[in-house]
């Protein structure tokens, strides 16, 4: 899980009488079916974003809870979100809220041992996880409404009562070893690890990759005074979706929260902002591999101060535009309509919580394509930022993004969730209401002024991860120069001695070394 | 603004596809009625459920079927069509057809499409609608969307009209989007050899060809041969449109008229009448790949809604998990570090398939003979009422689980509808509620025979120390 950039996947729509609005097109007289679907009228689609304020409820220890009934199906999902992530690892304890999550889950509670716990959740058939981001962690509970109380007073021993037991904090660092391993087996991996670097440099938070030495520093006492000083009602915020009576699951709640020895106190927030300077440029690493992967991008912006102003709308926009959809987009229509050179592409921009998001464009491609992949990419890029973008994409980009919106909110779990979320991070639950009016104030302009500046060729950064530049292809002379990155180590990610690929082979046969 | 995965207009081998059919009928969790004889149907299934799932259906006068269900959710509609013809019904010499004219589908019609290769994706995506896609499996076709609930009007305008009279224009890029596809399809290392292993399995019934087509089939299929397909399958009593969203059913009923009657009357095509020979001598293949050591076992079993393909899901459900039988013989035990059961049931016939990876240096042959063992166990010993409960009450929930997505809950729709009988997601609950330690004892005696079954070995070709 990662909370490192903010998107606009938000919260619930409630559409009132489209429907029935829509029936006087079948009027006596009009023709049946008209001859295109151009002459078809709609009705706007009007929907109401739900009141953060009627969901909202205080428990003990000041803890908000957002509740929704949903009565579709028989099931509950219960979830705590917590101001907790890798901004809150010490120094030379790299990986210790990622450990302690994972322990919390598998370690067991003092009441039962992991395996007791999980037998118990496996007789109630729920489904119980702990995740843990760079700002942001979550312990989720589904299961069955007849088995919530159940389900919460589990959940609720696992949070207050673990037992970190050593054997399982042995088997733990066992598995994440073995994980670490096999890093260097998906080329997709390692462009993430090494985009990461390149954008954010290697010791800002989000970067900090676990390894071997990093886990061997993380013992078990470390998980224990991790988990008092962090997992603590003052840092929750709790969810409740789905076949519940608002009125009883809060009681419950209430009462889990009272049984809680004492509130803890808050964490320090926010986390440290970004201080690297990212070198624009086209990088490579080589790897054997079939595919190539390719990023193309830049840091984009910070979320404080940044939700409403104007340009973060044509930059959702302008991604939309450029290859938000494989079929219709820019570079869809180009590099796999037109010139099948890539088999799916795409393009995000997200806004970071306390530091830059990025603005990425992706796509996995055959090595020998790479170059003429690039200078499409490229040419198409430079025309966002020299030509006024068409009315008909605009319009099509708009379409998405409110379509992005509404589907955020359609089930009330992802509703409260959204809510939640904003509560931790300091977000404005405004943003989402005034999201729609922002999206529409947006113009050809706008969108042209924003690829000039975030589309700038001069601080763009290129990635490569294949069997590249050593199979370049024709084209390849009019790239820039490739600047070469060592493959790192998988447990160290220390950088390894630079090895010849075999030859053009993209597929590694049976003798083909592996790393 | 992240984007979910590029849209893929996919092949699905039946092996990656989510139990096919799930059910909402509210049986008694872990109290399940008493064992129904195989062939019965038990009693809280009979008369059905769908009260509870709510699932509607209308029949138009040209045969063509719709299914309409309500979801709360007021902004969109999840609505789609399934055409009952698969890979299993490509022609002979034109493997492949299917999923090739699933992708001339989306090239337009006499209206559509006619300037721009891509308008449909454009109507829709001006519309705001989202997941567009379609897919081929071996025994049907779906094509799905996500369209605003104001806009609805657009699906039955679209989807009418490309049945009505599709354009099958730029056949070339397709094939090689196509070509593309089955390369990414291929990219693991059991990949290029899972249609071998599929063809080995498979003796006489057409799930013998891979769902893309043999490769020469794929390259020689013209698109006089689609348009034949098309009109040959596609027609109205082979259909079925499936829409979940908060609608209003008279008005649904009024545009479906509108739009789809316009379709010609034609029943279903009729089916090759080929059965699978019993088979009698156990089939092996060996395999060298890069990576870890594989292995996969395929037992012939019974197809979709055979009495004893619940007792079947339900076995693969204790062996699977995080507390199922194969991880505490093969992942406890360190030699595997991934191992699934799954039975898998197609219109014409179906198979249980075991697949395992090896950790480490462990050969395949550690695996298979570690699974023969669970098996054992399972053919002599009765499963203990608590471990039975626990899995019916774990399939019950993740049958919830999956039902919450509207999109899900509709390709779910598509696939028992394209199998043959939609009223599977009814009843699966029931059926799966009713089986009892005998059943599970009695099909684990059935079906997994020594010359039953078709052995994949897959040795690491790079495993040091090795040839």
């Amino acid at each position: 899980m990662t909370v490192r950039d903010r998107t606009a996947r938000p919260a619930a729509a409630v559409l009132a009488g489209a429907l029935a609005s829509a029936a006087a097109l079948a009027g006596v007289g009009e023709p049946a079916v008209p001859a295109h679907p151009a002459q078809l009228r709609f009705p706007a689609l009007a929907f109401n974003l739900p009141e953060p304020a009627g969901l909202r409820h205080l428990l003990r220890h000041g803890v908000v809870a957002y509740v929704a009934e949903d009565h579709t199906l028989p099931l509950v999902d219960v979830t705590v979100q917590a101001r907790i992530g890798a901004f809150l690892d010490p120094p030379g304890k790299d990986g210790l809220a990622a450990l302690t999550a994972s322990l919390l889950r598998h370690g067991g509670t003092r009441r039962l041992d992991a395996q007791r716990l999980d037998d118990a959740l496996e007789a109630l058939a729920a489904d119980l996880t702990v995740d843990s981001g760079d700002t942001r962690s979550s312990a989720t509970l589904n299961c069955l409404s007849a088995h919530l109380d159940e389900g919460l007073g589990l959940l609720f021993d696992m949070l207050a009562h673990p037992a970190f037991a050593a054997d399982r904090v042995a088997a733990e660092k066992r598995r994440l070893t073995a994980a670490m391993a096999t890093r260097n087996d998906s080329a997709a991996e390692i462009l993430d690890r090494q985009w990461q670097w390149l954008l954010y440099g290697e010791e800002h938070v989000s970067s900090r990759y676990l390894t071997g030495r990093r886990l061997a520093a993380l013992e078990r006492q470390d998980l224990i005074e991790f988990h008092a000083r962090t997992w603590q009602p003052a840092n929750f915020v709790i969810t409740v979706a789905g076949d519940v009576e608002p009125g009883k699951v809060l009681a419950r709640l209430d009462s889990l929260l009272a049984a809680w020895p004492g509130g803890g106190e808050p964490v320090p927030w926010p986390p440290a902002p970004a201080s690297h300077r990212p070198m624009a440029g086209l990088y490579s690493v080589s790897v054997p591999a079939a595919q190539a992967e390719v990023a193309i991008g830049r840091l984009g912006e910070a979320w404080d101060g940044h939700w409403s102003d104007p340009e973060r709308y044509a930059v959702e926009v302008l991604t939309e535009v450029a290859a938000g959809n494989l079929f219709i987009s820019r570079l869809g229509r180009r590099l796999r309509g037109r010139e099948g050179l890539v088999y799916g592409i795409e393009s995000t921009s997200g806004v970071g919580p306390t530091w830059p998001g990025s603005f990425q464009i992706r796509f996995t491609c055959d090595p020998a394509k790479v170059a003429s992949a690039l200078i499409a990419t490229d040419e198409e890029l430079r025309r966002l930022r020299d030509e006024p973008i068409g009315a008909d994409e605009l319009a099509t980009a708009k379409s998405a993004l409110v379509a992005g919106l509404t589907g955020g909110f359609a089930a009330p779990r992802d509703t409260v969730v959204t809510f939640a979320v904003d509560d931790l991070l300091g977000w404005p639950h405004e943003f989402w209401r005034g999201y729609r009016d922002r999206l529409q104030a947006v113009g050809a302009a706008e969108v042209r002024q924003a690829a000039r500046r975030l589309l700038n060729p001069e601080e763009m950064v290129t990635l490569v991860v294949g069997s590249w530049p050593a199979t370049a292809g024709e084209e390849s002379g009019r790239l820039p120069p490739v600047r070469p990155l060592p493959l790192r180590d998988p447990l160290s990610l220390e950088a390894l001695p630079a090895k010849p690929l075999p030859g053009a082979a993209p597929a590694p046969g049976p003798s083909s070394p592996r790393s | 603004m992240v984007k979910l995965s590029p849209r893929v207009r996919a092949a699905l081998a039946p092996t990656l596809l989510p139990a096919l059919a799930l059910s909402l009928c509210l049986a008694p969790l872990g109290a399940g009625p008493a064992a129904a004889a195989a062939g019965g149907r038990p009693a809280a299934c009979a008369g059905s459920s769908a009260l509870h799932f709510g699932t509607q259906s209308f029949r138009l006068a040209n045969g063509m079927t719709f299914l309409v269900v309500e979801r709360p959710d007021p902004a969109s509609v999840a609505a789609g069509w399934v055409a009952s013809v698969g890979s299993a019904d490509d022609p002979a010499g034109a493997t492949g057809a299917s999923h090739l004219l699933e992708h001339m589908m989306f090239k337009g019609t006499h209206t559509i499409g006619v300037q721009d290769p891509n308008e449909l994706d454009v109507l829709y995506g001006r519309a705001g609608a989202t997941s567009l896609n379609a897919f081929t499996k071996n025994d049907l076709t779906a094509y799905f969307v996500s369209v605003p609930a104001n806009e609805l009007e657009l699906w039955f305008w679209l989807e009418s009209d490309r049945l009505l009279a599709p354009v099958f224009r730029d056949l070339e890029g397709e094939r090689k989007v196509i070509k593309q596809e089955r390369q990414r399809d291929e990219s693991t290392p059991r990949g290029r050899l899972q249609s071998q292993f599929n063809a080995l399995f498979w003796q006489a019934q057409p799930y013998h060809a891979p769902i893309f087509g043999w490769p020469s089939d794929l390259a020689a299929t013209s698109i006089a041969d689609a348009e034949h397909h098309f009109h040959a399958s596609y027609t109205a009593g082979n259909l079925t449109a499936v829409l979940v969203g908060h609608l209003d059913r008279a008005r649904i009923e009024d545009l479906a008229h509108r739009y789809f009657d316009r379709l010609p009357a034609a029943p279903a095509p009729p089916r090759t009448p080929t059965a699978e020979p019993e088979q009698l001598a156990e089939t092996r293949m060996n395999a060298a790949i890069d990576g870890p050591a594989e292995l996969e076992i395929r037992y012939h079993s019974v197809p979709f809604r055979h009495p004893d393909s619940y007792a079947l899901e339900v076995l693969a459900g204790l062996l699977n998990g995080p507390n199922g039988r194969l991880a505490n013989a093969l992942l406890a035990a360190e030699r595997a570090d991934q191992a699934t059961a799954e039975q898998v049931s197609l219109r014409r016939a179906g198979f249980f398939s075991l697949t395992a990876r090896a950790r480490g240096d462990h050969g395949p042959e550690g695996l298979e003979q570690a699974w023969y063992g669970v098996l054992r166990r399972l053919q002599e010993e009765a499963v203990s009422p608590a471990e039975l409960e626990r899995v019916r009450n774990r399939l019950a929930a993740d049958t919830f689980r999956r039902l919450r997505e509207p999109l899900f809950l509709l390709v779910q729709l598509l696939t028992a509808a394209g199998l043959g009988d939609w009223h599977d997601l009814d009843e699966h609950t029931c059926r799966v509620a009713a089986v009892s330690a005998e059943d599970i004892r009695r099909v684990a005696r059935a079906y997994f025979e020594p010359r039953n079954r078709t052995v994949g070995l897959y040795r690491a070709a790079g495993e040091p120390g090795k040839p």
